[in-house]
């Protein structure tokens, strides 16, 4: 198997939909992008938001003893049902932390489900110098993470996912050429109002690239997310969207053929403009193991 | 040959977001630690807050006694008038991100002051407080 294209897969699976505020989940599919029947993945992973940037674009750092992390595993899976339709899931779990000087709460808790297929639309069935493949990916997230409408904490630290149902439509191209892989994704996502409250569209851009030297590859991307303002109705409503590019550093190996490990680290704070949202940096272990 | 010249375009992309664009880490303050203990009268003898109470008013001023600060706040309003009478609900709002609070805690100090303590103000930007007496929300704004 291409170590690209396994390490691509791991690589993709980045939080580009996750929200930019207040937990969510991880919403870029778990892709098989192999000639694999299925596909499981671990990840563990840990962010810190070490500041905000406020909607004139002008951002804050936090100070010492003003402390918000998190710790999410997620579980992953994804099955082809033929040579181009699969289906996905993901389930995370997460450990929030919120500490203001000697007030510190911690909390675990379920975060948003999500389920999907994906259509490979462009095969590459001979190989084509320009001609990347394609999926077309769609996905449903429930609301099974508390959102920060019920949060029950001062702190907001019990806060795991977005309160709504989502739906999410995006694609993917990828395209090797040798030991040089590069990739692009897109995708949308709308949710239901529920309780009076209606979260605001988002959009995740992100492209990268990365090199293989043997079993190995070191890639990097780059991608904006932008979510629209919340409409609530006796509720508050939220005046400004919010913007946030995010910085992906990733190194991946292939192990047995069958496994594959990425270490990767995520930072909001490298590049913007960013406007009315937390800034985050996260570390990413992955582990994914292919069935054939 | 392809791939240096590949790798060399995502490079130079890179470099042209980063100048496109304004960077938090390199421009960015840092929050201050909020000051504790010490009363800020805003207006001092002023009348910071003024309620149209039916054919009457009341006014009151406004001073924080811890913050205002990310964490933990409070504050307190002393009324030219007898207010024990009347409802009193506080609450504040982060307009810009949807965000609320929990509901802080109301204490009546006296007939004329009230003060309003565990108000947690979850993260730095603008917040709206609203200060309700008698049915009639007078709103301040405050940036931490």
């Amino acid at each position: 198997m291409s170590v690209a294209l396994a390490a691509i897969a791991l690589a993709v699976a980045s939080p580009a939909l996750a929200a930019p505020c207040c937990s969510g989940s991880a919403l870029m599919p778990a892709l098989i992008t192999t000639d694999s029947n299925a596909q499981l993945s671990a990840r563990a992973s840990q962010s810190t938001i070490v500041g905000s940037s406020h909607a004139d674009g002008s951002s804050v750092f936090n100070r010492d003893g003003n402390d918000e992390s998190a710790t999410t595993f997620l579980m992953s899976g994804a099955y082809a049902l033929d040579p181009r339709w699969q289906l996905h899931a993901e389930v995370p779990v997460s450990r929030r932390y919120r500490g203001i000087d000697a007030t510190k709460l911690a909390h675990w808790g379920a975060g948003d489900v999500s389920v999907g297929t994906a259509f490979e639309a462009i095969q590459e069935l001979r190989y084509n110098l320009y001609k990347p493949r394609v999926w077309i990916f769609g996905d449903l997230t429930a609301p099974t993470g508390r959102s920060i409408q019920e949060s029950q904490s001062v702190l907001a630290a019990d806060v795991h996912g977005r309160g709504a149902w989502g739906a999410t439509l995006g694609a993917l191209a990828l395209k090797t050429w040798k030991s040089v892989d590069a990739y692009a994704m897109a995708q949308h996502r709308r949710y239901l109002p529920r309780g009076g409250l209606t979260l605001g569209p988002a959009t995740a851009l992100e492209a990268g690239a990365g090199y293989n030297l043997g079993d190995y590859r070191f890639g990097a991307s780059l991608g904006p997310t932008w979510e629209g303002a919340v409409a609530a109705t006796g509720g508050v409503s939220s005046t400004e969207a919010k913007l946030v590019w995010t910085a992906g550093f990733q190194a991946s190996t292939v192990l047995q053929e069958l496994w594959s490990l990425t270490l990767s680290y995520a930072d909001q704070t490298l590049l913007g403009p960013t406007y009315n949202s937390p800034l985050s940096r996260s570390a990413t272990l992955m582990a994914t193991r292919r069935f054939e | 040959m392809r791939a240096p010249v590949l790798l060399l375009l995502a490079l130079s992309w890179s470099i042209a977001a980063v100048g496109c664009g304004k960077s938090p880490l390199v421009s960015h303050s840092n929050e201050e630690r909020p000051q504790t203990a010490q009363v800020q009268q805003q207006h001092p003898g002023g009348c910071a807050l003024s309620y149209a109470l039916g054919g009457r008013g009341a006014c009151a001023s406004l001073a924080w006694v811890l913050g205002p600060a990310v964490g933990e706040n409070k504050l307190r309003l002393d009324f030219d008038a007898d207010v024990s009478a009347l409802a009193f609900e506080a609450t504040a709002e982060m307009p810009d991100m949807g965000h609320g609070t929990a509901p802080p805690t109301i204490t009546r100090v006296s007939a004329t002051s009230i003060e309003i303590s565990d108000l947690w103000l979850v993260m730095a930007g603008r917040w709206v407080l609203h200060l309700k007496l008698g049915g009639v929300d007078v709103t301040r704004e405050v940036r931490i």
